[in-house]
């Protein structure tokens, strides 16, 4: 017997002894047990599980939607779609964005994952998930939504009932040449105003219209601080809303006609990667006049925000816009329900009035208005392969997407609809997308890789600060920039070469099977379609590499 | 399961498969070690060596079928693509016996669109026109629309990449044009650069209407807005005139 062994009895009746002497912890005890054999008791027989005496099949979908409105909008879906299904019970699993990533990947490790999944390829790191752990619904998108008889959708397949076709990289998965995910709303960036505050500042509770008009708020801004003593802020500052959302929105729209002028591809407007050959070829710096003028504008809408906005969080600039410390926040359209709840005032959202040519000094090379697209769908949900109810699972996805259920979750929620036919409320409307204007295809701020991301981030209170400009900013931005960006190239080159090995052996297998199993004309095409686009990404990547060792020298090849 | 990223999986199964039965089935057997290995990670430079080994022997025991073929092709794509130090001489020495075969079909269209980039690209030539010609000789001897459609595009990308008159890209991506089969972001920014490069090449008519089918083609898409701008006779932003812009 080992020394361990011999104390253990020892030790343990000396805590049941001690327990007994103790009416505290004899208590204790009982309230651990107590608790222990209710939650099995709750667990046991709560619906679908063993001792149930409900006898619905259950389902159960996991979001990370915990903003105000979607919850609460799902609930109403799942109220009306049992209502129409009493033989199905559907559960709601909200967990934060936060921690949804890895509490997804350990719920589907274990086998316990919910039946419908919210999910993203934007958090990287994941790709090895659909395939594995996640249903392809082609067949099922290209059949018509039954749920969608009695209304002008009738007849027509799934996927073509969506605003977007279901074109978006979360539903259709290029790589695996499949439909994998419906989804369930839209977004867009807007500026939601005090209007009390723009009334009591400009005798106006009317927002600005143009940047020349956000221009003369700022002017009356002041002047109404320097009256009433108060700090008011033109913008809700932080790390977020300032400097991802605004000032990177101001250096993208306003490096447009740069953008334009190095087109050398003819597709209006350079990529990230040939932006990157263009600076390598000498073709463009940042002393090109549409990107000092950026940086001022840039510079200007950073004087709008509280100091030390950069180190806050995106929650401190909400509380500032409620607490009318500020005129206006300019956010994602998922935040506006949870604006209008708990915003002490009737907020107005308008698009915000974005510098353009005739807005004044900085504006000459501001190529606008801007498109926001057609608007692509978003927050997609997808099958999981082991779920014990696939069949009711995708009937509970139908009706979430048909114009019933997509309309209740609009109703409800607040957000706009991923669904044609499904009416926008008036107060929505302001949140649709603006489609016609020039597209803008490249962040100068974001857009090449996490190396000149971070030089940004590092040398951006040289351009934003009280006693910061543009020339001390470059002085110390410029050496910095072209090592940096070398190096994202560098990346991205890594990246593409192992996305080309990544698709080899799939593909090689995808002939084989298409040689061997004769007929899946769909499969072909799609594999086709992926090998061209191989191709072309492959002499991309050439081009990349022929351009790195030459520089300038590129621009007098014989 | 290789075809869906699940090769973790497929290496298992196929080490629980029974001993192949005959020389055909051990040949399949070995092409698809070969493949399943060239999907696991880490791919070290020993199990290239051993996936090498494979397809060479597949490709020695030349039976004209499609597995010599592939193996073929894949070991250019190893030269190419996987090796630490690539080797693009002998990448496309292989692409080049596949093209040479009459009867590689798909293979050799494969083969014949990889060896074009390494034209253009990577093997030395003494100009940048010798580079187009070079792999425009490419387009003869095959009549694979999708290859010929891929080959074209090529050869409009390279005239743009390398700043030869515009005139020639617009040709090329026109012949691209007349296979078709282009969908989503592919096809709609095809149709842009058609547009963009008949601008260029002043025949705004022939812009109009590659802008007008992309009006329709994909109505979703937003660059239709420049030649609006355009017919109303509004200021739009300029290409760089070294780019021969207006």
């Amino acid at each position: 017997m080992t020394s361990a062994e011999r104390v253990r009895p020892f030790r343990c009746e000396g805590r049941i002894s001690m327990v007994a002497r103790s009416p505290r912890n004899l208590f204790a005890l009982i309230v651990l047990l107590g608790a222990y054999a209710t939650a099995a008791f709750l667990v046991a027989t709560r619906p679908g599980a063993t001792l149930s005496a409900d006898e619905r099949t259950v389902i159960r979908l996991a979001h990370w939607q915990i903003e105000a409105g979607p919850r609460e909008a799902i609930d109403a879906v799942i109220a009306r779609y049992e209502e129409l299904n009493p033989a199905v019970r559907v559960e709601q699993v909200t967990v934060p964005g936060s921690l949804f990533k890895q509490w997804l990947r350990t719920q589907l490790i274990g086998g316990n994952a919910t039946d419908i999944i919210e999910f993203g390829s934007f958090w990287g790191g994941v790709n090895d998930i659909p395939p594995r752990f996640f249903d392809p619904i082609t067949r099922e998108v290209e059949a018509p939504n039954h749920y969608n008889r009695g209304t002008s959708l009738e007849g027509v397949p799934w996927r073509d009932t969506f605003r977007d076709g279901l074109n978006t990289p979360d539903a259709y998965i290029e790589n695996l040449s499949n439909y994998f995910a419906v989804t369930l709303t839209m977004t867009t960036m807007r500026a939601f105003y005090n209007p009390e505050l723009l009334l009591a500042i400009t005798g106006s509770a009317k927002p600005p219209t143009s940047y020349r008009e956000v221009r003369e708020l700022t002017i009356k801004l002041a002047d109404y601080n320097q009256r009433t003593g108060q700090k008011v802020t033109l913008y809700a500052g932080s790390q977020f809303t300032g400097e991802t959302l605004m000032i990177d929105r101001i250096t993208t729209y306003s490096g447009l006609g740069l953008s334009m002028y190095n087109d050398r591809f003819r597709e209006q407007g350079t990529k990230p990667r040939d932006s990157t050959l263009e600076y390598l070829r000498g073709r463009w710096n940042f002393d090109h006049p549409a990107l000092r003028d950026a940086l001022e504008l840039a510079r200007e809408g950073a004087a709008g925000m509280r100091p030390g906005f950069q180190q806050l969080g995106r929650e401190a600039a909400v509380q500032e816009f409620m607490r009318s410390q500020t005129v206006m926040i300019i956010t994602g359209t998922w935040d506006a329900t949870s604006l209008r709840k708990l915003a002490p005032f009737e907020l107005t959202v308008e698009e915000f009035p974005w510098p353009k040519q005739g807005d004044g000094k900085f504006t000459d090379e501001s190529w606008g208005p801007y498109s926001e697209g057609a608007g692509g769908t978003t927050a997609a949900f997808y099958l999981n392969k082991a779920s014990q109810h696939k069949e009711v699972a995708l009937d509970f996805m139908r009706f979430m997407t048909s114009v019933e259920g997509n309309g209740i979750f609009v109703e409800k929620s607040g957000w706009l609809p991923s669904v044609r036919e499904v009416e926008v409320p008036d107060y929505a409307k302001a949140y649709m997308p603006h489609f016609a204007g020039y597209s803008a295809r490249l962040s100068i701020m974001r857009g090449y890789g996490n190396e000149t991301r971070d030089v940004w981030s590092r040398q951006l209170h040289r351009l934003i600060s009280p006693n910061g400009s543009v020339d001390s900013f470059l002085e110390a931005f410029r050496p910095e920039f072209r090592e940096a960006l070398v190096r994202d190239l560098q990346t991205d080159l890594r990246n593409v070469y192992l996305s080309l090995r990544r698709d080899l052996a799939p593909l090689t297998a995808l002939a084989m099977l298409d040689l061997l199993e004769d007929g899946d004309a769909h499969r072909e095409s799609s594999r086709r379609d992926r090998e061209s686009s191989q191709t072309i990404i492959e002499a991309k990547l050439y081009e990349a590499e022929f351009v790195l060792p030459l520089g300038p020298a590129m621009n007098t090849l014989p | 399961m290789v075809s869906i990223y699940l090769s973790k999986e497929a290496w298992i199964r196929l080490n629980e498969l029974p001993p192949p039965d005959g020389a055909q089935s051990q040949r399949e057997r070995d092409f698809c070690t070969a493949v399943v290995i060239l999907d696991q990670q880490p791919l070290t430079e020993g199990r290239l060596d051993d996936v090498e080994k494979r397809l060479q022997g597949l490709i020695a025991a030349d039976d004209g079928d499609e597995i010599a073929w592939a193996a073929q092709y894949l070991q250019g794509r190893i030269w190419q693509i996987y090796r630490a130090v690539p080797d693009v001489t002998k990448a496309a020495g292989s692409y080049r016996r596949l093209i040479a075969r009459a009867d590689a079909g798909h293979w050799a269209g494969l083969a014949r669109t990889k060896l074009a980039v390494l034209t253009l690209y990577v093997i030395p030539a003494e100009s940048r026109q010798a580079r187009i010609e070079a792999a425009a000789a490419l387009i003869e001897g095959t009549d694979d629309g999708i290859t010929v459609r891929d080959l074209h595009r090529l050869l409009a990308g390279a005239i743009m990449f390398f700043n030869l008159p515009p005139g020639q890209a617009l040709e090329h991506l026109l012949a691209a044009d007349q296979f078709g089969g282009l969908t989503g972001n592919q096809g709609a920014d095809q149709l842009v650069q058609i547009a963009e490069l008949a601008w260029d090449a002043e025949q705004p008519e022939l812009s109009a209407r590659y802008y007008e089918r992309l009006r329709e083609e994909y109505p979703r898409d937003a660059r239709t807005f420049l030649h609006d701008q355009r017919r109303a006779g509004a200021a739009v932003p300029l290409r760089r005139e070294d780019l021969n812009g207006r």
